[in-house]
């Protein structure tokens, strides 16, 4: 009765009735382990209606059992949609066991034939895709390659030669409501190449997802691959173009940024170097700083706390950057570094040599003035490593090597 | 080593020490002239020094510039090993980053916006991502890669493709051999039934023959054998 109990709370959307019904009827079939083997290994086509379940999602619906599970894909048991439109992963999911889940992914090749048209099996992904990649399994990477597919054309919707893809780019990536490759798609992506077409192919992920730039999909995908130490799992055309696609979307906030640091340190190194011509820039200084800084804690916050927020290691800069900018700010304006500079100002000792007076700074104008070179000093260098790091965001700079014909090499 | 040897070629020239001096001083010029303090007429190097100072130049930029190049080559190959997953792991966090101040902001401002979204049934939400590329790119990049790519991720990659291989190989044989051994076991018991059966047989026929010993049955007894 436990066991049963226990079964129960498997699909919680199911009623408790059926839901046993349907352990009887499994155990029915299979009720000693050597028989278990057989039956699968005799009958692998066998469905259970009105259910529609067959072996697969029997065994990953109330058996979890390895060698079960083993025997499945070595009987060949068609992995199908059953009548509540689930397969057998769908089940699986649910269990959370990565082990599992991992031995069904790293076998998809043996489970699914890859000439065949999996499209409309795979469409109905999309609840589970998310969830999967956030099981991180290394079969992931196997199962991956599944989803990067031709999408469906149209009757007598032909590839369109002498095209290029819009804007001379190397790849375009959109989106779209329906998976079928149609005039619309083509209007978007491609335009008339002016001698110089090359052949296009157009794929698309085979699954539905919420490709909205703020979405809950997204920010879970990229969470997941921020942790991720698979070098092959970055690389599998799909998660390769969904970094793209999302680095499309988020590359203007990088830029903005950029724009508004250089403005800023455009407008510091002046005021470094010509303190007196532009007295009174401390002010608006201070302020863009404090935007600065205001803009860090927000990303501090949002990135989820102190630890996370230092694991990258270029946030170092930043805040290496704000406090000592805020610092020499603070400090020539209580100073007044224009007035220390100037020789009317009262810290200076008038002294007379060979009939001139010279004036000299006296022990404390020099030693705050030297405190604030210091910090200037310390100040440039850290803007500039700031500065600097912004380059990351530009494809040519953020490449150590580019591998295309097109591009520069360039080492940095 | 350079600076040392030079120093007792150039005081060859004025080993009487009228114009610099002694051999420290001589070590020190010859450790100014090759760090590009070239300024000959402030030492008033002579003929033969100048023609050293020539060739010590010359033989120093080669020497250094061919270390350069190992050192460069040597790290410019450890960087090409991870360059893809360096390059995408970094667009990451750097998104990642983007992304989780955007939701924040969202959150906070519009989130009439964001309620308005979350309202959306999922097939209104959810959409397919199309990729364009040129077909062509791919393949040649594939080459090109290669020809790039350290020695040692190269061999690494083939060690690993060949381990799995292996796994593959390995495991397939093992299910293999147990249905070999499955068979087989099936086998040996019909031929277990078998030789039980053939056993009784002869014990039969031994009976029988015990009692064809016995004159008086030998009707019968002959009888059941033709049965």
């Amino acid at each position: 009765m436990i066991k049963l109990f226990f079964q129960n709370q498997l699909d919680p959307t199911l009623s408790v009735k059926s839901s046993t019904f349907r352990y009887m009827i499994f155990n029915m079939f299979m009720h000693k382990d050597g028989d278990k083997v057989r039956i699968i290994r005799k009958y692998p086509k066998l469905i259970i209606y009105p259910y529609g379940y067959n072996w697969f999602h029997l065994v990953c619906l109330f058996s979890q059992d390895r060698v079960l599970l083993d025997e499945v894909i070595n009987s060949k048991v068609p992995f199908i949609l059953d009548s509540y439109g689930k397969t057998p992963l769908h089940y699986l999911i649910d269990l959370k066991d990565p082990s599992l889940i991992n031995m069904v992914l790293s076998r998809f090749n043996e489970i699914l034939d890859p000439e065949e048209d999996n499209f409309d099996l795979l469409q109905t992904f999309s609840d589970i895709f998310v969830p999967l990649i956030k099981m991180g399994v290394p079969g992931l990477k196997n199962f991956l390659l599944y989803f990067f597919v031709k999408p469906k054309v149209i009757e007598k919707e032909e590839m369109r030669l002498y095209v290029n893809i819009k804007d001379k780019k190397l790849k375009q990536i959109i989106t779209d409501p329906k998976p079928l490759l149609r005039k619309e798609i083509y209007d978007r992506v491609l335009e008339k190449s002016q001698g110089d077409a090359n052949i296009i192919s157009i794929k698309c992920i085979a699954t539905p997802l919420d490709y909205h730039p703020l979405s809950d999909d997204m920010h879970k995908i990229i969470d997941t691959l921020v942790g991720s130490d698979e070098a092959d799992l970055l690389g599998t055309k799909v998660v390769e173009n969904l970094i793209d696609y999302n680095w499309n979307h988020n590359k203007g906030f990088h830029i903005t940024l950029g724009l508004f640091l250089t403005a800023y340190m455009v407008a510091f190194s002046f005021y470094a170097t010509r303190p007196n011509a532009l007295f009174g820039l401390e002010i608006p200084l201070i302020v863009l700083i404090g935007i600065y800084a205001l803009f860090e804690m927000l990303k501090m916050i949002s990135t989820g706390g102190i630890s996370d927020y230092f694991a990258d290691v270029w946030n170092f800069a930043d805040i290496g950057m704000i406090v000592v900018h805020t610092a020499t700010l603070i400090m020539t304006i209580i100073n007044g570094r224009n007035q220390l500079l100037s020789a009317e100002g009262a810290g200076y000792d008038q002294t007379e040599v060979n009939g001139t007076i010279v004036l000299t700074p006296s022990t404390s104008t020099q030693s705050k003035l030297d405190a604030i070179n210091w910090l200037m000093a310390f100040s440039v260098f850290f803007g500039y490593v700031k500065w600097f790091s912004y380059f990351r965001i530009f494809d040519s700079t953020s490449k150590s090597f580019v591998n295309s014909k097109r591009k520069v090499t360039f080492i940095f | 080593m350079t600076v040392f040897g030079f120093s007792l070629v150039f005081i060859q020239f004025d080993i009487d020490g009228a114009t610099i001096g002694s051999w420290s001083r001589y070590l020190m010029v010859v450790y100014g002239l090759t760090y590009s303090d070239f300024n000959a007429d402030a030492v008033e190097l002579q003929g033969g020094q100048l023609v050293f100072i020539v060739i010590l130049t010359i033989l120093l930029s080669l020497i250094l510039f061919n270390m350069l190049v190992a050192i460069m080559g040597e790290s410019f190959e450890k960087v090409q090993e991870n360059a893809v997953v360096s390059e995408s792991k970094e667009r990451i966090v750097l998104i990642k980053q983007a992304l989780a101040v955007k939701r924040l902001v969202e959150k906070t401002c519009c989130s009439r916006r964001k309620r308005k979204r979350e309202q959306m049934s999922n097939e209104e939400k959810r959409s397919f991502l199309f990729v364009a590329e040129e077909a062509g790119v791919d393949e040649d990049a594939d080459k090109e890669n290669k020809e790039w790519e350290g020695r040692l991720q190269i061999i690494k990659k083939g060690i690993k493709t060949n381990e799995e291989n292996m796994k593959i190989a390995l495991s397939s044989f093992e299910v293999k051999l147990q249905k070999d051994l499955d068979d087989l076991k099936g086998d040996a018991n019909g031929l277990e039934t078998n030789i039980r059966k053939l056993e009784g047989r002869i014990a039969r026929v031994e009976t029988i023959l015990n009692r064809n010993a016995d004159p008086s049955d030998a009707a019968s007894s002959f009888m059941y054998t033709e049965a």
